[in-house]
């Protein structure tokens, strides 16, 4: 019966193709476009046959088919449609965007699954945020888009590095910074050699924002143990752009932008300031200072700030190309950016060229390559270099006597702060004569050869590298303040740092049945070699040659050179298995051996597991209307940080000199560390349960988080008793928590001729030190004189600042006997109470409080896109809530004592007449340096971050016979509006963060600004 | 052939067994070292390092190393003799015997001591057992536990009961130990000099900085006495100064020429060079100690800051013809255009006028043994053995006043030979005189505890000063107990 019906079937089949081919042709033509414009190189195929055609530039197309054929309209990332054909005709065909091709897959490292699918925490920010966004570096483009991500930026100079935090710091003395991985390349972001005052080069400044496909960011440890010792503080994946099959796809977007300072710091002029430098002198008893003779003569003076600060220019060009034929595609693209500063005589240039390249190799082989090759080059002025003297020049700047012009009455540039302060020079003459220059070029890419060795099994092997070449020159010229004590100073560095990589995995994906699996096995080795060489002169008598011939300096002062490496090997593995599309489960563990720890431990595994329920595509929610999607997962998993130096583990031998009589350098070799075995990696160990919904259609999506994270045998470089002849050693010691809950928001707000959609995100992450195992705490670095600031303690988080607390003024006929004191300092009207914590009369370090917490109660981000016929807006706006900034600039701000320029809240100053409650009275003898709850500011924020608005020109450009597919106008404005009760330059400053201990400092910084630009984005 | 695909696969995944190997090469790595005399030699020089600034230069956090200023600057500043000037509280607490077991500069000193210590240690332990020349090896072993010694001779003066660790620290256990009495710890002391006395090499890195037979029995003259040991303690000064091999120099200014650096009367100096460290690793004598501002137009000592200054009482104490008076302090400049400014006395012994005009980075060594201390010591023990002095005694003590007599030109009719005194007198006499000349040599707090005399005369000395008979111990640093519950406390700290 079976062998009858087949036979009937094959005679009517052959009888209809007799048909077709006696039919006569017809035409049929029209149009392919999607909701918005027309497709170009959509393909057009009679169904079942290889005739064919593409679509022209305007989307159109003509084919001849015989009447009753069907043709299929297909394009890349949309949904194909057939239309049968029955008479000639026009067509207009819409194709619809294929969401899951688009949107709907997720890079999870060594592989990628359907978004559906996923288990984890995983994060996913597409290229079109990057699109028309002055940015220079990626880093600046995630801040506010992922929940649980928070950017913080150390210095506003153009180029420089910023830190990024993934739910909480999870180490003390270790790196907290993402694992970030290119194109499956893992970076090693060490550029900073220290010949230059001020922040690092940014490392990710080296990839083009606009080459970007995709960035995910894995949050929990079921997705982050994949990468072992690295997984800890999270990993962003960054995907580049690849080729796609067709005609070349031309962009071209060019941006310019103009920056400008987003406040000053309000500041008394030269006659306010002699006024009070002749209280404070007059309060002390001392003599008036000869400088302030007349305060009303002396007018307003000079605005430092205005004589740094500028309205400073940036461009940014960037020419991509995307193409491809049936077996090689390619995406290649080149970028050249330039900033200048907004403080005079800084800038940042950098260029990026970019090849990414597939090959198909018959039927089984493929192959392809990830290339980029990057320069960037930061001219920086002194900022950012604060210790116990101010050193920046925005300090300078602030300090400076504004009696003072910039030159002297011979023209030449006044030399240093005549007040009391004659370690601050000319900030004007610093910033012109100070040369200091940072070129870095990196070359970034991969080869990958993949290899299908059954349908559903195929072996990839890939080979990538990442290789920084560092230069790091500075001069201070003999003849302005800085180069005063060494007569004039140079330094040149240099840094070669080589990370190669060798991964190779098999990948086996297979659905039988209501079973799909997904799984991976591999293995990696990584070894990354740094060479430095670092030399310094000082003692110049001609200053002409600076930084190009350091030789001209009578002194060395310093020859350094080093060289050191580490490797890793791993072992590798996930599986992810999907039962009924209902029931998911992964499982995964990676073997990492990392060289830096002790022999008894060189190798450790991370395993996690991870489940998940589709509760959706149960049967009783089938037909649920109102819930689209429901997902809920449960993950945990291991994962370590490996962070610290190399050869951290080895009992180490230091270079020593003595003498022996004057005629014999006595060359040494002595201990400098002890052999530790035991040292081994940070374990953080971490539970992730997060739900996923969808509501009407997934117009309304929600993914919302909370977690457990606690880390162990943190790698402390602790104290440890003096009697082991060392003053400390790496331990793995002591532990703590980072606990959240991250909530996601996507909504489809209007989907009519306006188009309205909006996504929020919301993230709370609470810190706290569980055990250090010492009595002793961790100590931030003394600033100013000040001590004890942040103390790392036990049941604390990591950021809390302690200090005195202020008790008002004390006013006139007050009991001074009755004042709590500090040892050596007798209190008098009009200087500030504090408060005696243990009521004995003197104030002492028990007397300090907890005044605060870097860390933010929560970070948030907002963004809403509306379109309208031609026109985008977006709207960025995002903010932290709840975090507490030492604002250190009013130490010297408000120090009353006429020794240097203060803000205009000496002018609130307390006076016997103006009895303030708030600020103390002048006084030119040295105050108390404590810090209060005065220096200690909330660091809230809400900013309007970015606001854009485009036009798309192109339907106004229909007459034109070749017209590109877009044609976009821009103009945007970031930081415009910002909320905040902080009165330094900018809340989002953060000095020391890359160093837990020194969390939430504001200091000579380098200040944020206000961005505004135009552009124009084409697509050909 | 899809599993022989598979196995070829396989095979390219290359698993590298030692390819987690660390190879420092910017570094050495201790398990690869101590193999040869040369890796002998440069164990052994690296402990000077310690003892002097410490590898880190002038950049280390505490100025590494004791001898840098706070051996010369402790032991005058806690006693009559010298006052402190600077605002640091670490300091100031110590001129008022305000301290307590947090003060960060005696948490520094007890550092500099255990990590040399470590190092002297490590030569200790390791280099017997390289192969190389045997007289050699116990050479720089002699070297060793010289220092050694000097620094728990320091331990002991300073902090009574103090853990004696003398193997170098592999395990970490090994420096969480308690306290040893300090009677052991003057045991261990003996038996490094000892051994070291004998073992010492005349003809192999002789001198210059380096222990000496000759140092060895001085410092054990000088150990002996603080124990009480006076007839041990006169045997070995009596060693020293029979040997006639560091005759006093005929005049006191001498002392602290440059030229006579290791040479003379000095049987052992810590050796510095601002010379040949290029500025970085000299002492801080004329920072610390010449007087502020005084530099103008390259004339006149350079970042000098006068930090600790003479009380009155020392000052005045001295015979104003006395030749220690005109060398131990500086009262006035005069530039090359004749103009003089003059001032209060500061420290200006330690300053060679005519070799370093500009001061700052100095080459002068610290002087840890001279033969006039040698001379009191020995004086001071025969008084003690036989309850009185003895002529041998008395010749000690009018040797070293003989010379104070000498102005450079002729004998003064000052400070006549001392004769009759009872043996109270004499004691009295003793401490005098060593008073007059040693000051800011390390010596002063010793003598006025070893005598009894801390708290009466530090608080005749300085009214501000609080000296309680506790003070005779310092502290155990806070820190160290903190890290280590090992570790009691000097009561009542």
């Amino acid at each position: 019966m079976k062998f009858f019906l087949s036979r009937l079937f094959a005679v009517a089949l052959m009888s209809l193709l007799a048909h077709f081919a006696l039919a006569q042709a017809l035409v049929v033509s029209g149009t392919v476009t999607d909701e918005k414009e027309p497709l170009v190189g959509a393909s057009v195929v009679q169904k079942g046959t290889t005739k064919g055609t593409v679509t022209d530039v305007d989307g159109k197309f003509t084919i001849e088919v015989p009447p009753g054929s069907t043709l299929q309209f297909s394009f890349i990332g949309y949904v194909s449609q057939e239309i049968a054909i029955n008479s000639s005709s026009t067509l207009s065909v819409v194709l619809v965007a294929d969401e899951e091709i688009l949107s709907e897959v997720v890079v999870i490292g060594y592989g990628s699954v359907k978004k559906s699918d996923l288990t984890g925490s995983v994060a996913s920010v597409k290229a079109e945020d990057f699109v028309n966004t002055a940015i220079s570096s990626i880093d600046q483009g995630l801040q506010g888009k992922v929940a649980g991500l928070v950017v913080s930026m150390a210095s506003g100079q153009p180029g420089a590095a910023s830190s990024v935090r993934i739910r909480g710091t999870t180490s003390i003395n270790g790196d907290n910074e993402p694992l970030y991985v290119i194109d499956g390349v893992f970076i090693v972001p060490e550029t900073n050699v220290g010949a230059v005052t001020g922040p690092s080069l940014n490392p990710l400044a080296n990839i083009n924002p606009s080459d970007i496909e995709s960035i995910e960011v894995l949050k929990d440890a079921s997705a982050t143990a994949i990468y072992g010792t690295r997984g800890a503080n999270g990993v962003i994946l960054v995907t580049t752009k690849r080729g796609k099959k067709g005609v070349p796809q031309i962009s071209i977007n060019y941006t310019r932008s103009s920056q400008e300072l987003r406040r000053k710091i309000p500041m008394l002029n030269a006659a306010q300031l002699a006024e009070l430098g002749n209280e404070a002198a007059d309060n002390s008893g001392a003599p008036r200072r000869q400088i302030y003779a007349s305060p009303t003569n002396l007018g307003v003076g000079t605005d430092w700030q205005d004589q740094i600060f500028r309205v400073a220019p940036m461009n940014n060009l960037q020419v991509s190309a995307r193409g491809g034929s049936e077996n090689t595609t390619y995406a290649v693209s080149t970028n050249y950016f330039t900033q200048e500063g907004i403080i005079r005589n800084s800038d940042f240039t950098k260029g990026n060229i970019r090849i990414n390249l597939d090959q198909k190799l018959g039927k089984k082989f493929a192959m392809g390559t990830s290339f980029s090759i990057n320069r960037s080059s930061l001219r920086g002025v002194v900022t950012d270099a604060e210790g116990a003297i101010p050193s920046s020049v925005t300090s300078w700047a602030l300090a400076f006597n504004p009696g003072l012009g910039v030159y002297d009455s011979n023209g030449d540039y006044v030399f240093q702060n005549n007040t009391s302060q004659p370690s601050v020079g000319n900030p004007v003459a610093d910033i012109n004569k100070t040369e200091q220059l940072s070129n870095s070029t990196r070359l970034l890419g991969n080869f990958f050869v993949t290899w299908e060795l059954l349908k559903d099994l195929k072996f990839k092997s890939s080979i990538g590298t990442d290789a920084v070449f560092v230069t790091q020159k500075s001069f201070v010229p003999n003849d302005i303040k800085r180069g005063e004590g060494s007569n004039g100073q140079a330094a040149i560095a240099n840094q070669q740092a080589l990370n190669w990589l060798f991964e190779n995995t098999l990948n086996y994906n297979r659905t039988i049945r209501k079973h799909s699996i997904n799984a991976v096995i591999g293995h990696s080795l990584q070894a990354y070699d740094n060479e430095f060489l670092f030399t310094a002169t000082s003692d110049f008598d001609d200053n002409r040659l600076g930084y190009n011939a350091i030789q001209v300096g009578a002194k060395k002062t310093l020859v350094l050179n080093e060289t050191s490496g580490w490797q890793i090997q791993s072992f590798l593995g996930r599986l992810n298995y999907v039962f009924n599309e209902k029931y998911l489960l992964t499982v995964s563990a990676r073997v990492d051996g990392s060289s830096k720890f002790g022999v008894s431990h060189r190798y450790g595994t991370f395993p996690s597991v991870a489940v998940a329920w589709r509760a959706k595509e149960e049967s009783f929610m089938k037909q649920s209307d109102l819930i689209s999607d429901l997902k809920l997962r449960l993950g945990y998993g291991v994962v370590g940080n490996q962070g610290i130096p190399p050869y951290s583990s080895l009992g180490l031998l230091e270079t020593t000199e003595a003498y022996f009589g004057e005629n014999d350098i006595a060359k040494g070799s002595g201990p400098k560390s002890r052999q530790n075995n035991d040292l081994k990696w940070e374990t953080t160990s971490q539970l992730d349960a997060g739900i996923d919904l969808g509501l009407f259609a997934d117009r309304i999506t929600i993914t919302t988080d909370v977690y457990y994270k606690k880390t162990t045998d943190l790698l402390l470089d602790a104290p440890i008793p003096y009697t082991s002849g060392f003053p400390s050693a790496y331990f793995n010691v002591g532990s703590l928590e980072n606990k959240g809950f991250e909530f996601a928001l996507n909504t489809v707000n209007i989907d009519k001729a306006v188009k309205w959609n909006s996504s929020l995100n919301f993230a709370v992450n609470r810190n706290k030190v569980l055990n250090l195992n010492s009595k002793e705490g961790i100590f931030a670095d003394p600033l100013l004189g000040v001590n004890g600031w942040s103390v790392i303690n036990e049941g604390t988080p990591i950021g809390t600042l302690y200090g005195y607390k202020t008790n008002g003024i004390i006013q006139t006929g007050e009991d001074l006997s009755a004042i709590p004191r500090f040892v050596n300092y007798v209190p008098t009207y009009g200087d500030r109470k504090y408060v005696d914590k243990d009521n004995n009369g003197t104030l002492t370090e028990d007397d300090k409080f907890v005044l605060g917490n870097a860390n933010p109660d929560f970070s948030f981000g907002m963004n809403h896109t509306i379109d309208y016929r031609n026109f985008t807006l977006s709207v960025f706006i995002q903010g932290v809530y709840g975090n507490e900034v030492v604002n250190f600039n009013r130490f010297s701000l408000e120090s009353f004592d006429g020794n240097q320029n203060n803000s205009t809240a000496a002018l609130e100053r307390w006076t016997p007449e103006n009895p303030g409650n708030e600020y103390p009275r002048a006084n030119v003898l040295p105050r108390v340096n404590t810090i209060s709850d005065h220096q200690v500011e909330d660091g809230s924020y809400v900013r309007l971050k970015d606001i854009t608005l485009s036009y798309d020109f192109v339907r106004l450009l229909s007459f034109m016979k070749v017209k590109p597919t877009s044609l976009k106008l821009f103009v945007s404005a970031k930081n415009i509006i910002t909320l905040t009760d902080y009165t330094g330059y900018d809340p989002e400053v953060s000095r020391f963060i890359n160093h837990p201990r020194n969390f939430g400092a504001d200091y000579g910084s380098y200040p944020t600004t206000k961005i505004f630009s135009i552009g124009l984005d084409i697509l050909l | 052939m899809r599993k022989l695909s598979i196995l070829l696969v396989f095979s390219l995944i290359t698993v590298a067994c030692d390819f987690l190997e660390e190879t420092p090469e910017s570094v050495i790595n201790s398990a690869t070292f101590y193999k040869t005399e040369a890796d002998a030699i440069a164990a052994t020089n690296a402990i000077y390092d310690y003892l002097t600034v410490g590898t880190e230069g002038i950049f280390d956090r505490g100025f590494g190393g004791i001898f840098f200023n706070d051996y010369w600057v402790f032991k005058d500043v806690m006693s009559d003799n010298a006052m402190e000037t600077t605002a640091s509280q670490e300091y100031r607490t110590l001129s008022d015997f305000a301290f307590t077991a947090e003060n960060e500069r005696i948490e520094l000193y007890w550092q500099d001591i255990y990590q040399t210590v470590n190092a002297a240690n490590v030569v200790i332990d390791r280099v017997p057992l390289i192969d190389m020349n045997p007289s050699r090896r116990d050479h720089l072993v002699s070297e060793a536990r010289f220092i050694r010694a000097m620094m728990y001779f320091e331990a002991v003066r300073f902090f009574g009961d103090a853990p004696l660790i003398l193997r170098e620290t592999v395990e970490l256990s090994d420096a969480f130990v308690g306290r040893t009495s300090a009677s052991q710890l003057y045991d261990a002391i003996i038996e490094d000099l000892e051994w070291s006395r004998d073992h010492l090499s005349n003809t192999f890195r002789v001198g210059m900085g380096r222990a000496t037979p000759m140092a060895c029995s001085a410092l054990l003259s000088k150990v002996y006495l603080e124990m009480g040991e006076y007839q041990l303690s006169a045997d070995n000064a009596a060693v020293v100064i029979n040997s006639n091999k560091h005759a006093l120099f005929p005049d006191f200014a001498q002392l602290f020429k440059l030229d006579n650096a290791n040479s003379g009367e000095i049987i052992f100096a810590v050796n510095y060079s601002g010379t040949q460290s290029q500025g970085f690793k000299p002492n801080q004598y004329h920072v610390r100690l010449l007087p502020p501002n005084l530099h103008k137009n390259d004339e006149g000592p350079e970042n000098a800051y006068g930090w600790e200054v003479p009380t009155t009482d020392l000052y005045d104490s001295f015979d104003p013809q006395d030749r220690r008076r005109d060398v131990t302090f500086i009262t006035s400049f005069t530039y090359s255009d004749g103009s003089t400014v003059t001032f209060s006395p500061h420290f200006g012994k330690f300053w060679d006028q005519e070799k370093e005009p500009l001061g700052n980075n100095t080459d002068m060594d610290v002087i840890y043994l001279r033969t006039a201390d040698i001379m009191l010591v020995y004086a001071e023990a025969l008084n003690e053995l036989n309850d009185g002095p003895t002529p041998v005694a008395y010749e000690m003590i009018n040797k070293v006043r003989k010379r104070a007599r000498f102005n450079g030109i002729t004998e003064l009719d000052i400070l006549p030979d001392l004769s009759g005194l009872s043996y109270e007198q004499f004691r009295d006499a003793v401490l005098q005189e060593r008073r007059w000349e040693l000051v800011m040599e390390g010596s002063r707090y010793h003598d006025l505890v070893r005598m009894g005399k801390l708290v009466e005369r530090v608080s005749a000395a300085k009214p501000t000063a609080t000296p309680q008979s506790f003070h005779v111990l310092l502290p155990i640093p806070q820190r160290e107990r903190n890290l280590n519950s090992n570790l009691t406390q000097n009561i009542p700290y």
